[in-house]
């Protein structure tokens, strides 16, 4: 940039204030980088610019797991939260996920104070417009749309939905950024010059109504749980609810209506390019699809405690406002609302994710990592998690220590990553339960079980949160081994008990642990046979029942992630030149030259690869790595 | 890499007096001391390092064959792991039955070439061999490509994908109400178990016919059981001579061959140890009771032939009491002379004259039905007729039934991982991958999202 001059020195920039660059920043910083966040709108700072909640189906467990390895969202959130929730609770703890509506202001705010406290981190607002690279395509410098320039050793490009971002409302298109903010123009040609190929994806958010002009009374109330399960593993006194959510539904007339004016929907007109999520489909998007679905399931969210504004989960839509208007007054319990927002699609410039190591640095650019939708996913989970991990592996990279990268088997963080950076992505990734073939080891319980002490190797949690850990793991165990050597005798007071939970009564001495497994019972429904029990602490309590009770289960599971981490163990050599292993098949070799994968399990995942190219490419590492042995001895 | 621990018979089928079942992997002396019984009581585990152990081989508690079992321990072995190779008797039949009884204690069935695979990974084999290895492996799988293509004609490949649909849409719908917990119904237990039960009927058949698919290609292990001077040669000779092109004495054993292929009706036929018949029937040796009792524990099928022109004698009584409940054919020879007459057995009767083939048609009806039951193989063609494919559905339906188990205890999304790898075990027999299937399922069957 020609006018530009200089303002300053950082170890690491990060680009956006939203969930990812939060998290980036955090961690960058704590791990001793100097580091400045960037941000177009200092008022926005992990802003919520969609749905007023945190968490939700595998969402929640990547919340825990943050907050396991140090990161701040399930802080913030259990400070923002007004009514929380596990959802699948009928179903087995496995998929157990908590979520909770959080205040969006005090969200923003509190996610602010802490930022600003932290040491090392600096906040700025600027939009930037210019990434300085050296020959070798290492990253020097950013530059911000007022022509300061600051010296970095690595970026973090966490820009969300704003990078050319583009607001569509029915035929109507203007340059935008969420939730009525600016976009961000100008580091797009930066990227594009500098060989980094962009691709447009969309997403939508719906309408916010007066909570005033609305008649709960024709609604069904949802409220949250009595004993509430906070985000973060620290919180010890979690937010009562104070706020209710509300039910509804689409009706014949919603669907006549949307139906008649489908010829207005940008899809149609021309006006969206981008690639919209399956699993945030507009309401249009779902009538045309499921013609015989008679209604549709409506969520009537707080946007907080100090305001009148509502979210209404479910009805996504591009359609044009006078349009949107008719579609909410026709559903019950809306008929007089007052809409203070109106929905929208925004389209946005984004990488395909397979361009970055799963450290999040792009292939191509040392020093320059990418987070959150910018890469191709969806959610603030999913960008927190990310931004968390760019953040570390900036961080270890300029402090020159090895990259930390999570093992599918060991969290969702890994599997969000690794889908993303060895699959790719053709629409906004969210993450689910599904995605994990490891669902019963990723529980929300034992977040902390799996991840804490990477946490405190990482530098992230403190000597003694891990103390407090370990006590609690100790207690655990210990828990465990008590509940597997106990026998019961049978007496008429334990099978009084048995009969009374509608299991069969014994009739010879009986392990606890045989008797917790059976399905009508549970550790906790036959204390009163247990009186060797000492008091203990609900989680222990809960994380107890959990192994004992499913524990054939989770060694199956065990067996399978142990056999997978054989295959993740075998590292491939950076500068494998894939085009010239005999025996791989054309089309492997293409797409392993493309995605580079860092180990054998990784390029098992590319799509395109079978099983016997995945055998000829072991043994082919096998022989090179004998060769070379035999080359030294 | 994948050290999962796998067997195969390593010496070729069907020939020889001796077959080997190789064992390879973490748990080869593990598996094998499932299916093996020591003569001296000592368990594999326990046996010395390169010992050559005596014993028997059960399944289920029968006994299936006497054998020498010898274990070799990691690393020192052909592959690097820990190998025990059961030395068996080479008949068909028997050699079939102790691989089975290995795959049903664990092993997997090994892939063409996965021995020396291991033994390359492992450092075994020299780095010249790398090379070959690597071809071998490419041309396996176009092989495997070849053969699936082959092998899988439309409709069976139709029906396999339609049962793993079915199995998908199960785990989509159980996905869909974990994943969308508020936008979709708690799944039906009901439902679950309802569609479960549908999948299992259908893997069941398959796995039903694959045993006569299997029989069909590959042939039934017959003996032919009577005293002396019943007959037995002459309905060997029938047998023989009733379609000249397809019977292949087993080469090189000319004389003293112990198997010979002869075909009934649709049907083949491996008539073991007919150089006895045809070297003792005619002479006063008898073929003893012994001999015919060991026999029959390993055959598939018992043609027990008795000369009706004669009094049934203590002899027949003897040998009868050896056969009988098993899949035997009684053959009421000499039809010709004695009209009429009713033995004192029970079982299926075909009256025969084996000099002249009069009664052969009945022969040949009653051991196609007793094979092949009412099925029509010969229209169908949705017949599986590889152990392999077999072994897959088998597995497919045993993760089901366990599947439902959990449904029924716990809850239904504990079950999903078995109600995927019996998807996966589907995927064995075709090839074909479903990684992704399920979330699209989930988003084409179910209105989800906010």
């Amino acid at each position: 940039m020609s006018n530009s001059f200089y303002m300053g020195t950082y170890d690491v920039a990060v680009i956006g204030g939203g969930h990812a660059g939060c998290e980036a920043a955090f961690s960058a910083a704590r791990l001793g980088c100097k580091t400045i966040m960037f941000a177009t709108n200092l008022d926005f700072i992990a802003n919520m610019a969609c749905n007023p909640c945190i968490g939700g189906t595998a969402k929640g467990q990547l919340v825990r797991e943050i907050d396991a390895l140090g990161g701040e969202m399930g802080k913030v959130a259990d400070f923002a939260a007004i009514q929380s929730r596990i959802l699948n609770r009928g179903k087995g703890p496995a998929v157990y996920s908590p979520r909770a509506q959080a205040d969006r202001r005090i969200y923003t705010a509190e996610m602010k104070k802490r930022i600003e406290r932290q040491e090392n981190l600096d906040l700025k607002q600027a939009e930037i417009v210019d990434i300085g690279f050296d020959e070798n395509g290492a990253v020097t410098s950013v530059t911000t749309h007022l022509g300061a320039r600051f010296d970095v050793k690595a970026v973090i490009i966490a820009t969300g939905t704003f990078l050319k971002g583009k607001i569509i409302v029915g035929d109507m298109a203007y340059s935008g950024g969420p939730d009525g903010v600016f976009p961000a123009d100008g580091l797009s040609a930066c990227l594009a010059k500098n060989g980094i190929k962009l691709m447009r994806f969309k997403t939508g958010t719906p309408a916010r109504v007066a909570k005033s002009s609305v008649d709960f009374s024709k609604m069904e109330i949802q409220e949250g749980d009595e004993v509430i399960t906070p985000f973060s593993f620290e919180t010890t006194n979690p937010n009562p609810n104070a706020v209710c959510c509300y039910m509804t539904y689409t009706n014949e007339n919603t669907h006549r209506i949307i139906l008649d004016n489908m010829h207005r929907s940008p899809l149609f007109n021309g006006l969206i390019e981008g690639i919209g999520p399956r699993y945030c489909p507009s309401i249009e998007d779902k009538i045309r699809r499921f013609p015989d679905k008679e209604r549709h399931q409506l969520f009537i969210e707080p946007l907080g405690l100090d305001t009148d504004e509502m979210y209404i989960q479910g009805l996504s839509t591009s359609l044009p406002e006078d349009v949107q208007i008719e579609i909410i007054h026709s559903i019950k319990g809306l008929e007089n609302a007052l809409v203070t927002r109106t929905a929208y699609a925004i389209e946005y410039d984004c990488i395909d994710s397979t361009t970055l190591y799963p450290t999040l640095e792009f292939k191509n650019h040392s020093g320059l990592y990418g987070a959150g939708q910018f890469n191709g996913s969806s959610g603030y989970e999913e960008a927190a998690a990310q931004g968390l991990m760019a953040g570390i592996n900036a961080a270890r990279k300029i402090k020159e220590l090895s990259p930390v990268i999570i093992e599918r088997s060991q969290g969702y963080i890994g599997t969000l990553i690794d889908d993303l950076t060895s699959k790719g992505t053709n629409e906004p990734y969210r993450m689910m339960t599904s995605r994990s073939e490891y669902r019963l080891l990723l529980r929300q319980d034992n977040a902390d079980l799996r991840l804490t002490e990477l946490g405190h190797e990482i530098g992230l949690i403190s000597d003694k949160r891990y103390a407090d850990f370990l006590n609690k793991k100790e207690l655990i165990q210990s828990e465990v081994d008590r509940v597997n050597s106990i026998n019961i005798a049978p007496s008429e007071n334990v099978n009084d008990i048995l009969m009374r939970c509608g299991t069969t009564p014994i009739t010879t001495g009986v392990k606890l642990a045989e008797l917790i497994r059976r399905p009508e019972l549970d550790y906790f429904v036959l204390a009163p046979i247990d009186g060797s029990r000492g008091e203990l602490p609900r989680d222990v309590a809960e994380e107890v029942n959990i192994q004992i009770k499913y524990e054939g289960y989770i060694q199956k599971q065990e067996i399978q992630a142990q056999k997978a981490l054989k295959t993740e163990r075998v590292k491939i050599p950076s500068d494998t030149d894939f085009s010239k292993i005999d025996g791989l098949r054309l089309e492997a070799r293409q797409k392993m030259n493309d995605i580079k994968p860092l180990t054998l399990g990784q390029a098992s995942r590319i799509s395109g690869v079978s099983p016997a190219d995945i055998d000829v490419l072991y043994i082919y590492l096998t022989k090179k790595s004998r060769e070379e042995k035999e080359k030294n001895s | 890499m994948n050290y999962d621990t796998i067997a195969a018979v390593s010496t070729p089928y069907g020939r020889g007096g001796i077959s080997i079942i190789r064992i390879s992997g973490d748990r080869a002396v593990e598996i094998a001391d499932k299916v093996f019984a020591s003569k001296s009581g000592k368990r594999l585990a326990d046996a010395q390092n390169r010992t050559i152990n005596y014993g028997h081989i059960f399944s289920e508690g029968n006994m299936i064959d006497e054998v020498l079992v010898s274990v070799m321990r990691a690393p020192r072995t052909f592959t690097g792991e820990d190998v025990v190779e059961i030395n068996c008797h080479g008949g068909l039949y028997v050699t079939k039955a102790v691989l089975a009884a290995v795959f049903k204690a664990g092993a997997r069935p090994a892939e063409g070439g996965e021995f020396t695979k291991r033994a390359f990974l492992n450092g075994r084999i020299d780095l010249t061999y790398a090379q070959s290895v690597m071809d071998m492996i490419n041309a396996k799988n176009e092989l495997q490509h070849k053969l699936a293509l082959n092998h899988l004609n439309g409709r069976l490949a139709e029906r396999i994908r339609d049962i793993r649909t079915q199995i998908t849409d199960i785990a989509a719908y159980i996905q869909g109400t974990i994943d969308f917990p508020e936008e979709l119904e708690e799944a039906d237990d009901g439902k679950i178990l309802s569609d479960i039960n549908n999948v299992t009927k259908a893997i069941g058949k398959l796995i039903e016919n694959a045993d006569r698919g299997i029989i069909a290609k590959e042939g039934i292990s017959t003996v032919i059981v009577g005293k002396p001077n019943v007959g037995k040669s002459s309905l060997l000779n029938l047998l023989a001579d009733c379609d000249r092109a397809i019977v292949t004495d087993i080469p090189g054993t000319t004389r003293d061959s112990i198997e010979e292929v002869v075909s009934l009706g649709n049907l083949i036929l491996r008539l073991t140890d007919t150089a006895g018949i045809r070297t003792t029937d005619d002479t006063v040796e008898s073929i003893g009771v012994q001999r015919a009792k060991a026999l029959a524990e390993n055959a598939e099928l018992i043609l027990f032939v008795v000369d009706i022109s004669k009094p049934t004698d203590n002899d027949d009584m003897q040998i009868y009491e050896l056969v009988k409940g098993k899949n035997t054919v009684i053959i009421a020879n000499k039809s010709d002379i004695a009209e009429g007459c009713v033995l004192p057995f029970e079982g299926d009767t075909v009256k025969l004259c084996a000099k002249d083939g009069t009664g052969l048609d009945a022969l040949i009806d009653t051991v196609e039905k007793k094979f092949m039951g009412e099925a029509d193989l010969y229209n169908s063609d949705t017949v599986i007729t590889g152990e392999r494919e077999k072994n897959a559905l088998c597995n497919a339906l045993s993760l089901l039934q366990s599947a439902a188990k959990t449904v029924e205890g716990l809850s239904p999304d504990m079950a999903i991982d078995d109600i995927l790898s019996a998807a996966e075990c589907l995927n064995l027999i075709d090839g074909i991958h479903i990684s992704d299937d399920i979330i699209n399922t989930v988003f084409e069957t179910y209105c989800v999202g906010k």
